[in-house]
């Protein structure tokens, strides 16, 4: 009796997963409860970041005359040794990193997928010449790279984001260009030649739409990982440049001792926002990855 | 006879240079003319489908043709015309659709969207009026609510409904060669009477040539006027679909009818052709069906038999020679 209950629950179970991975790509995401929250956080982020310091009339760089106080009435989250309202310079940093992170990761984007899609495509030099150049780049440690370059552009947001950009664009150039190494010898490719399409139409229509989707899995981390970059530069004090804030010369701070040990409020809300931050954007990706991924989808009979 | 549509002459490819070259045709030469069916038989790897690829210039790029091969076409040869020239062949004279419809389609665009890229390539008509031409094209091949399947992505439709679908791109572009590279062989039987209707209906409605490639002989008796019977890489026999199915002249062909099964004579042992197809590479100065042919002679070991004409049918074999 008992086991034909369990067995008709399981029936019940395995109906409920068949119905929800027949779903779209919305309700398949949403089974993560992890993704769910990480898209809260960034969420949140964003438009506390945007709204915040306008609804809140904050002013990060107006120096004030009480230096080094805790978190308190007047300042919520504290001041910092000039005086500066930390609440304040957190909201616009953590906006600034989140910027950095999500605009360079478009600009290697960009960059990417038409290189490794020609590259796939075309093959012969195009292919050589690209794919050589991207294990060129791959091959440089690419934080030392990045501080030569910045060292030479002089940092600021807009520099610091294109370099960061430009510098993963070999990642997304290989995705592309491995996926489109075995859509190009698909059959539906040869037959669209056969009606005499031309190459922008097979690459837009035929090629593109069955290559990107591994890329969208990919854009999180790549996000991720360049709001750490961003961060580790701010830190060592060769990315945003104060008085302009972000999270990472935020965490400057706490290269000093005294600062280190008896002023937390200065360093660790912008550390706990960072951790945060790439945490939810690492389940995002995660949470896409799952929602795309064909095995994790199979409805099993 | 006036001249024909598609006149292959010479055409070898093959795989490889030098002491390595794998010559997988070798010197084919075929004629197909208008309105007619040309069934082009064999078994898997004896060069039918890259024969057929060639035509479009649609071979790997590994592989080469033969310094002599052409391909003419209304006057021109295809295999050396310049690439924008061949698209609008491509898009409008010549049609091809493949053994597998599953693949043949784009899953990431829905059918409609596939469709009026194929007919807007051939003719230059706004999307309106090309989205027309393939619901009449769609409603054409029998295919049922046909304005809800255009909505639709390809893994939503089933084997013979994409095959249909591969056949209704080619029917709207109206040309006036069809190349069909073993278009029923994944369906099943049903399906398969049906898509070969269709073709029929095609020949006869549109006054399309066809030149059909296919393995199995019982479609060859539906479907052909002429037969070409190829074997590693040659033309071994070709003539009237009548005169070839009645009496067989090359002894392979003998052997590839007795192995079909026949509904009116029972509990028979089918024949099978004892051994295998003899590796591309091997020597040219002897007849490749020697060492299955039950009428094999120290001649054949000697020679490479000429096509010969027999009753108005040709065969690859020197029992039709004097030299026999």
């Amino acid at each position: 009796m008992e086991q034909v209950v369990a067995g008709r629950q399981s029936a019940d179970k395995t109906r409920r997963r068949q119905q929800k991975a027949s779903g779209g790509f919305w309700s398949r995401y949403a089974r993560s409860k992890a993704a769910l929250l990480g898209l809260g956080v960034i969420g949140l982020e964003i438009v506390v970041f945007t709204l915040g310091p306008v609804l809140l009339q904050l002013d990060p760089y107006t120096l004030g005359r009480e230096f080094n106080t805790p978190p308190g009435a007047g300042h919520i989250l504290g001041t910092d040794e000039f005086g500066r309202d930390l609440l304040a310079r957190l909201l616009y940093g953590g906006g600034v990193s989140l910027f950095i992170g999500m605009a360079a990761t478009l600009i290697g984007m960009v960059v990417g997928l038409p290189l490794g899609l020609l590259a796939g495509y075309y093959r012969g030099k195009t292919e050589t010449v690209v794919m050589r150049l991207a294990d060129l780049f791959l091959s440089v440690p690419e934080m030392v790279l990045i501080l030569v370059l910045v060292a030479a552009f002089r940092p600021s947001v807009p520099a610091l984001t294109l370099i960061i950009g430009i510098m993963s664009w070999p990642g997304a150039a290989r995705l592309i260009y491995g996926n489109t190494l075995t859509v190009r010898e698909r059959e539906y490719i040869q037959a669209a030649r056969t009606h005499g399409l031309s190459d922008l139409r097979i690459l837009s229509g035929y090629v593109v739409p069955n290559v990107v989707s591994p890329l969208w899995m990919t854009m999180p981390f790549h996000c991720a990982r360049a709001i750490l970059t961003e961060s580790a530069l701010s830190f060592l004090g060769v990315g945003v440049q104060p008085p302009q804030a972000s999270l990472g010369n935020l965490l400057y701070a706490a290269q000093n001792i005294v600062v280190m040990s008896s002023r937390p409020w200065m360093w660790v809300p912008a550390g706990l926002c960072l951790i945060a931050t790439v945490i939810s954007i690492n389940f995002i990706g995660e949470g896409i990855r799952q929602a795309l991924d064909i095995r994790d989808n199979l409805v099993r009979p | 006879m006036a001249e024909a549509l598609l006149q292959i002459s010479d055409l070898s490819i093959s795989f490889g240079g030098g002491a390595g070259e794998l010559r997988a045709v070798d010197r084919v030469s075929l004629a197909v003319h208008r309105s007619e069916v040309l069934c082009l038989v064999g078994e898997s790897g004896c060069g039918k489908t890259l024969t057929a690829l060639a035509i479009l210039r649609l071979l790997p790029p590994e592989a080469r043709l033969g310094a002599e091969s052409e391909v003419r076409f209304g006057g021109r040869d295809l295999l050396r015309l310049p690439e924008r020239e061949l698209d609008k062949v491509r898009a409008s004279d010549i049609a091809i659709i493949f053994q597998d419809p599953a693949s043949s389609l784009n899953p990431t665009q829905t059918i409609s969207r596939q469709l009026t890229d194929a007919i807007r390539q051939g003719q230059k008509i706004s999307r309106r009026k090309a989205q027309a031409a393939a619901l009449a094209a769609l409603s054409e091949v029998g295919i049922p609510s046909p304005e809800l399947r255009l909505k639709e992505y390809p893994h939503q439709l089933s084997g013979g409904m994409k095959q249909r679908i591969m056949i209704a791109m080619t029917l709207a572009k109206q040309p006036s060669l069809l190349i069909a590279d073993e278009p029923t062989t994944s369906l099943d039987v049903t399906v398969q009477a049906q898509i070969l209707h269709l073709l029929h209906r095609l020949r006869r409605e549109q006054g399309t040539a066809i030149l059909f490639i296919t393995h199995d002989m019982g479609v060859v008796a539906q479907m052909a006027d002429r037969v070409l019977v190829m074997y590693a890489g040659q033309v071994v026999e070709h003539g009237g679909a009548r005169g070839v199915f009645h009496r067989p002249a090359h002894p392979y062909t003998q052997g590839l009818l007795r192995s079909v099964p026949r509904p009116d004579r029972k509990y028979e042992r089918l024949n099978v052709i004892e051994g295998s197809v003899p590796l591309p590479g091997q020597p040219a100065s002897m007849c490749r069906f020697a060492e299955r042919c039950g009428f094999c002679r120290p001649l054949c070991r000697s020679a490479a038999p000429p096509l010969t004409e027999r009753d108005g049918a040709f065969a690859r074999c020197f029992r039709y020679t004097e030299e026999w």
